[in-house]
């Protein structure tokens, strides 16, 4: 099967499963140590697998645990369940696509950076008072200026700095496949679904009223 | 009418300020608000036109950045941009002028909000600078109140910090970025303890304290200001128990400093650049390292001065550079 295929089989299972809120009440889904312990079992495993994998493999194991966590209450017996869980048996590879807090973004490496400051650097030595605190960051080899002036501190606009040039190293080397890409059409995704499952609503909404509509006609008939 | 009240607030406010510039006498500020108002525009230098521009028309957070930028130049104040900036995001709550949203640039000013920034106007109009205007300013990750007489924080500290950060992990031989948050907690039952001499607003020292978070510091300063500046920093950002200030003077006091501080890890400077060669003062107990911010030409004659007093037992080891490529840190250790 496809990429997108399997993409699409799995997070449908997810959606499906939830929707029926078996587990009332408990945010398993927020539960913060689950997706840790996946996370650092994961890590354990992709070290010898290729890095973009990583990310793939651990929003798999993600969407498999709450799958299992919703089928220890009522889908013991499921079918759907069961095929669910099998899958995981036949491959690894499931590209899905990179949730927030797991971005696969390239190292920056400090040789191959050029940091410019302005500051003042008259006599005075420490009596100078400047605020200006902007740096400038490029990148030698890609020719990536990054300028930040976004706090009053000189120390985190270099942290951020260096983390605005990651983001723009990771769109100009991996273009399409870029974090940020992905992450784009994930929340496109999301909206299309949302839409999707408004329809869907409408429509059994509609079925319904039908529904009771022909019952209440039927029971007057019989009167 | 209570939007009148305010206007005659600023109007007296614009008076006062311009009756100190040009020597005007001091009863105006009793007058009423129109022939206040007249008497202010009597004033026929631009300044005073500017001013009162200011407080009469309907201003947005916008052009009232470049009206004061305009003014601060005329004035041959430094920095004007930067310094309109501030202020202006200073009173509409922001930190900098880009974290002030579009819609609220463009939003007129109330009277409230004129009439501080007219007050921080005036300020830096006396060349005050900007962080004592607004009376804050940003270390790394704190907002820190700043108050004259006491120094204000330079960047090349930041990187003193960093410094810092980066010889004790390699001694913890910690992966940084990894284990970060552990090794924050890391001191857990022995308890880092430091020892900063001239704190000033206890930029160095808060900054530690509020990394390692099981630390202690004790703070030293001569001036009497800066050990209550950095004490009220630490209650704002919630340090305070962990915090031991002092006011003496490290050269005279050395004894008491000593029989207070007993043993510490790491000492850390960053001391006005007046450079005392009777250092031996200073008895404390160094376990580890000293930690110096210095004026570039001071690295070769602390080494000099290390090796003339060798009972100290001090060895000299490294210099660090700061962003600008001069010699800033020193980095000594007990040997």
């Amino acid at each position: 099967m496809s990429a997108s295929i399997w993409q699409r089989v799995c997070r449908n299972k997810a959606r499906d499963l939830s929707d029926n809120k078996i587990l009332e009440g408990r945010a398993y889904l927020q539960d913060s140590t689950c997706h840790r312990n996946l996370f650092k079992k994961t890590a354990i495993i992709t070290q010898v697998l290729h890095p973009m994998t990583c990310s793939i493999l651990y929003n798999f194991l993600l969407s498999l645990t709450r799958a299992r966590a919703l089928s220890v209450r009522q889908w013991n017996s499921s079918n759907s369940a069961k095929r669910f869980l099998d899958i995981k048996h036949t491959s690894l590879l499931m590209p899905i696509a990179g949730k927030k807090g797991f971005l696969d973004l390239p190292v920056v490496v400090e040789d191959e950076l050029d940091e410019q400051f302005v500051r003042g650097s008259g006599p005075g030595g420490q009596a100078t008072n400047k605020t200006s605190n902007c740096v400038v960051l490029k990148h030698v080899p890609s020719g990536i200026v990054v300028k930040c002036h976004q706090t009053r501190s000189v120390d985190q606009n270099r942290k951020i700095a260096r983390t605005i040039l990651q983001e723009k190293l990771d769109v100009h080397y991996k273009g399409v496949n870029s974090e940020i890409v992905k992450q784009k059409q994930e929340q496109q995704w999301k909206k299309q679904e949302k839409k999707r499952k408004a329809k869907d609503n409408l429509e059994r909404k509609r079925q319904f009223k039908d529904l009771l509509k022909e019952s209440s006609d039927a029971t007057e008939l019989k009167k | 009418m209570r939007s009148r009240h305010g206007w005659s607030n600023v109007f007296s406010g614009c008076c006062v300020c311009l009756a100190s510039r040009l020597r005007a006498q001091s009863h105006l500020r009793s007058r009423s608000e129109h022939t206040a108002f007249h008497a202010a525009a009597s004033f026929s230098t631009a300044l005073s036109r500017k001013l009162c521009r200011l407080v009469h028309e309907t201003m947005t957070g916008a052009n009232c950045v470049t009206h004061l930028q305009k003014m601060f130049e005329q004035e041959g104040i430094s920095e004007p941009q930067h310094s309109s900036e501030h202020i202006v995001s200073h009173v509409l709550g922001g930190k900098t002028i880009h974290s002030i949203a579009e819609e609220a640039l463009s939003r007129p000013l109330t009277a409230e909000q004129k009439q501080k920034i007219w007050d921080l106007c005036s300020r830096r109009l006396q060349n005050m600078p900007v962080q004592y205007v607004i009376e804050e300013w940003d270390f790394r990750d704190l907002t820190l109140k700043m108050k004259p007489p006491v120094f204000i924080p330079r960047p090349e500290t930041e990187e003193l910090i960093c410094l810092v950060l980066s010889e004790l992990a390699k001694e913890e031989d910690v992966s940084f970025s990894v284990e970060k948050a552990r090794w924050q907690n890391f001191h857990q039952a022995a308890g880092l303890q430091f020892l900063e001499i001239g704190c000033g607003s206890g930029a160095i020292t808060l900054s530690l304290l509020r990394f390692f978070k099981q630390s202690r510091a004790v703070a030293v300063d001569k001036s009497p200001e800066a050990v209550n500046l950095t004490r009220e920093n630490a209650e704002r950002l919630g340090v305070q128990h962990r915090l031991q200030e002092l006011q003496l003077n490290i050269i005279s006091d050395s004894q008491k400093l000593a029989r207070v501080c007993g043993s510490m890890d790491i000492i850390v400077s960053n001391p006005p650049y007046v450079f005392h060669e009777d250092m031996s003062g200073l008895m404390p107990e160094i376990l580890s390292k000293v930690f110096l911010e210095v004026d570039p030409r001071h690295p070769e004659m602390i080494q000099n001065w290390l090796q003339e007093y060798s009972s100290l037992r001090l060895t000299y080891r490294a210099t660090h550079q700061d962003i600008c490529g001069k010699s800033r840190f020193c980095v000594l250790q007990r040997s």
